[in-house]
């Protein structure tokens, strides 16, 4: 395992949404190349609303769909787990549940799924929702596998904060999409646009994200010169402002 | 007080932190406060992986950035990415003999006057969660005594970040891996608002961060997530002599 192998699982993904059919629904799309891009049989996604709740968004198919209208009706289940905890939680078998989710496991024991694995879609307190996936009984997101699920989901995060919930993704989603994420300039440059601009924390990265997509730039680079102080956002023109740009951090 | 009074009151303090609704963020705060005074060193830094398998700082004794870079850099190549990958201690007595293997690493070390570097791992078991790095400015060995020590505190914030020593599976434990990367980045968001806000730089924001978690007994990413969503911060950013 090594940041290559994620890189790769990204790239994968991005190759399988130009290979889904557009669909009106882009969301549709995400979760069929989530199909495509890993070893799972179905996927759903579920997005956060007002706080803690979570409503579905999309899944591959009629099981998945059901599995996640369960899981959000009853507000329970691994998703709202994952959520919670903001780290992954698998469910290798409904057997194995050893009585967590006790209203949602034997609703869902008819629907014939093996192991399901939500993993949080959130980026610190940006909390989007929770991408669920499912493979065939007898099989497992192992090693690698799992973490190319996780490495998809990091991917998943970024557009759809960049879309919003229920918005059109592009036919072809380029190859600025693959970057490593999780520097620490990332997440801190997202808290000074909030206060320079006045806005959420996650319109802030909506606003980081185009500055640099528009740029032609990472994200880490720009968020370096946001914090460094090289570039600041006006919050009567919304402009982004560039300074001098060999000024010290 | 001897050190062995010292050494006790650190593993009080610790015990007293693993409570039922701890942060892992402040254990391991404590860890690398606790290793600073025990230990006879000058800096050092706390890294897990994450499910890709790279690390990634969840605490250290400075954030400031030439510290957390001299971090992340080995990361990517040095003792710590090498006692993380083989579950073993990296004990380097002089970084000048070494400056063929991690060139980067040894070289920006120098330039912040370390020469020597100790990587302890944190681990479960077959697991490998992390690794625990104490810089010196010295040249030479730590005595085995002072990486009993060190490895001691590893331990126990192995323990501490994963909750509780039970967990058999790799899933339940890159779960709370990742759990606890996502409430650091709660923090650096948190961190950029009040830097912004404040005026001041983000290893400020951080100890005004912290100060008030204690004072108001939350945990740091509680606290964290409320500066990011938009509660008041004046009681944050007005603390005096911190």
């Amino acid at each position: 395992m090594t940041a290559h192998d994620s890189m790769d699982a990204k790239a994968r993904f991005l190759a399988a949404i130009e290979r889904v059919p557009d669909q009106a629904n882009g969301a549709e799309r995400l979760c069929a190349a989530c199909v495509l891009a890993l070893p799972v049989r179905r996927a759903a996604i579920a997005i956060s609303v007002y706080g803690h709740g979570l409503e579905v968004l999309s899944a591959t198919d009629q099981v998945a769909e059901q599995v996640e209208w369960t899981q959000v009706t009853l507000g329970e289940g691994p998703g709202f787990d994952a959520v919670a905890s903001g780290g992954p939680v698998s469910l290798t078998s409904l057997a194995q549940a050893d009585g967590r989710w006790p209203m949602f496991v034997p609703e869902v024991a008819g629907t014939g799924i093996g192991a399901m694995y939500a993993l949080p879609l959130q980026v610190g307190a940006i909390k989007v929702g929770v991408l669920d996936l499912y493979c065939d009984p007898g099989e497992f997101l192992e090693g690698p596998d799992f973490a190319d699920a996780v490495a998809v989901s990091e991917l998943l995060t970024s557009v759809l904060i960049a879309v919003g919930p229920g918005g059109r993704i592009p036919e072809s989603l380029g190859p600025w999409w693959n970057q490593p994420l999780g520097t620490r300039e990332v997440h801190q440059a997202t808290g000074i646009l909030m206060e320079q601009l006045g806005i959420d924390a996650r319109n802030a990265y909506v606003r980081l994200q185009a500055f640099a997509f528009g740029n032609r730039q990472s994200l880490r680079d720009v968020a370096r010169d946001v914090v460094g102080r090289r570039v600041r956002f006006d919050s009567d023109s919304g402009e982004a402002i560039v300074s001098d740009p060999t000024a010290q951090p | 007080m001897d050190d062995y009074g010292r050494l006790a009151q650190a593993f009080v303090g610790l015990a007293d932190t693993l409570v039922a609704d701890y942060d892992a963020i402040e254990l391991s705060q404590q860890l690398i406060e606790s290793s600073m005074a025990l230990l006879p060193i000058a800096a050092a830094g706390l890294l897990i992986g994450d499910v890709h398998g790279e690390l990634h700082v969840l605490a250290s004794s400075s954030e400031e950035t030439r510290l957390l870079e001299l971090l992340q850099l080995q990361a990517d190549s040095g003792p710590c990415l090498v006692a993380y990958r083989a579950g073993q201690q990296v004990l380097v007595d002089d970084l000048n003999l070494e400056a063929q293997r991690w060139p980067d690493f040894a070289k920006q070390a120098a330039e912040y006057h370390y020469r020597s570097v100790s990587a302890l791992p944190l681990r479960l078991r077959d697991e490998r969660v992390g690794a625990l790095n104490l810089f010196r400015t010295e040249v030479g060995a730590m005595s085995p005594t002072d990486i009993s020590v060190g490895q001691a505190l590893a331990d126990v914030a192995t323990v501490g970040i994963l909750h509780q020593r039970t967990l058999t599976h790799s899933h339940l434990i890159s779960q709370q891996l990742q759990g606890a990367l996502n409430s650091r980045v709660i923090i650096e968001q948190a961190k950029g608002v009040l830097a912004e806000r404040g005026s001041i730089d983000m290893d400020r924001a951080f100890v005004l961060l912290r100060a008030h978690a204690r004072k108001t007994q939350q945990r740091l990413a509680d606290v964290a997530r409320a500066v990011v969503n938009n509660a008041d911060t004046s009681a944050i950013l007005e603390q005096e002599q911190i």
